[in-house]
């Protein structure tokens, strides 16, 4: 048993459902992934015990929709979407704590740095030149922070856990790096665009 | 264009969000894979320059490796309490049990269970008796109404939402609710039929789920598909392919 692919061991359990056989394919091509799933849930909560729990209802909701699986992909890319769905809607769900975590950071930066960004961006550009700036001027982790706090709304501290950052402010001290960045990243390319115009040309 | 955000943060998200070009987790996982070197041009340089993909492919790999990373002492606690709470996890199967006793058990009597088959046969014969007595005495239709064959109809009703183009992501799908229907299963498709998203629900709306609403991006055309079945899994209506797309500018939420 314990050299079938996990795809294997789930043709087994279908064909056996209903024998005795079946929960113990079940037990095993869980149990080789209590690990994953457990270190994915830690990196999310942040403790054990929600990990535990995070990762139970994550199992429970594999088992329930095994009859889904296709073979279209690995079951651990399934598994993975499942967790990773389940983890960011239970993130969701405590939607007032992130909001509040969120504004606070995002005031701070501002008081901080009296650098709106953005605003000043709203003003003249699109999102495309927005899309150019990331792109230029911030690096790789810059980007999967923002990328995971703006978009998956994960909050700062799972995302300090999720990238394995090290660093004593973590993930903020990434967006307020990115913020300056693309302050900077967008005052050259003001001056750019000023100097293309004045000398006839304008720089779309 | 930017007026029309609210915020910075729904500004960062339409730009940081996935776009039309992103793969599905299915197909980033190809990336990880052996021969990661092969993939289609477009696939690997799309892979090199989009921020979403990479941080999906970090989220993907970052699952994939926790496993074999299994040291910390944290870790193994949480898998220890999984371990010990597998029998939770599986906690329908008593159910399953009580469902099949009364006639599995019946089976498990060696000396019942050709009785059993026995029975079995004898019901099936009368079945087929019957079937053919009832077929012989058949009235026939009148008139106009006849025809050489028996066609069995399925009903057809409406998707009531999404539909057409939509100036927001589509938070639930809502259709005409057919009376013989015990369940209705609902599909997202991609112009080129990929499947987006299936559902089941034993009502006439559902809501669509926070991931796919984003998988809706703009001027993306999608299509929608309801079909019910009844109680005895018999497709009993379909409402074909509707089409839905959200307008550029109405991705922001």
């Amino acid at each position: 048993m314990e050299k079938l692919q996990d795809e294997e061991l789930i043709e087994r359990y279908r064909t056996q459902l209903g024998a005795p056989g079946a929960e113990v394919c079940l037990n095993e091509l869980f149990a080789r992934h209590h690990a994953k799933v457990a270190s994915w849930c830690l990196r999310i909560t942040g403790d054990v015990n929600s990990a535990a729990d995070l990762a139970q209802e994550i199992f429970l909701k594999a088992f329930q929709r095994l009859h889904t699986f296709q073979g279209n992909s690995k079951f651990t890319t399934w598994l993975f979407s499942i967790t990773r769905n389940h983890c960011l809607d239970e993130l969701r769900s405590r939607a007032t704590y992130l909001q509040q975590s969120s504004e606070i950071v995002l005031d701070e930066i501002v008081d901080l740095n009296r650098e709106k960004v953005l605003s000043a961006l709203e003003r003249r550009e699109s999102e495309d030149l927005l899309r150019m700036l990331i792109r230029e001027s911030l690096d790789e982790t810059e980007n999967k922070v923002l990328t995971l706090h703006y978009v998956h709304e994960m909050p700062l501290d799972a995302v300090s856990r999720i990238l394995g950052l090290t660093n004593q402010s973590g993930a903020k001290a990434y967006i307020v790096s990115a913020r300056r960045k693309l302050k900077r990243a967008h005052e050259r390319w003001k001056s750019r665009n000023e100097i293309s115009t004045r000398g006839g040309s304008r720089v779309e | 264009m930017l007026n029309e955000h609210t915020s910075e943060r729904d500004l960062l998200r339409e730009v940081l969000g996935p776009t039309e070009r992103c793969p599905s987790t299915e197909k980033l996982q190809l990336a990880l894979a052996e021969g990661a070197s092969e993939l289609p041009s477009d696939f690997s340089d799309h892979l090199k320059t989009c921020g979403y993909c990479q941080t999906e492919l970090h989220l993907l790999r970052t699952f994939q490796e926790g496993g074999a990373r299994e040291d910390s002492q944290d870790v193994r606690k949480v898998a220890e309490l999984l371990r010990g709470r597998s029998k939770e996890v599986f906690r329908p199967r008593p159910f399953a049990k009580a469902q099949e006793s009364w006639w599995s058990r019946a089976f498990r009597i060696q000396w019942l269970a050709p009785a059993a088959l026995g029975m079995a046969t004898l019901l099936v014969v009368v079945g087929v008796a019957f079937q053919y007595r009832q077929s012989a005495t058949r009235p026939a239709l009148n008139g106009s109404f006849q025809s050489g064959t028996d066609v069995f109809r399925t009903s057809n009703f409406s998707v009531l939402k999404p539909t057409g183009d939509l100036a927001e992501r589509p938070e639930e799908a809502r259709w005409e609710s057919v009376p013989a229907a015990a369940k209705y299963e609902i599909r997202f498709l991609e112009v080129d039929r990929a499947e987006v998203w299936k559902a089941e629900t034993t009502v006439d709306h559902i809501e669509v789920p926070r991931m796919i609403q984003d998988k809706i991006v703009p001027a993306k055309t999608l299509f929608c598909e309801v079909v019910a079945f009844d109680s005895s899994g018999r497709k009993v209506g379909e409402t074909g392919l509707v089409r839905f797309r959200l307008q550029l500018h109405g991705a922001a939420q």
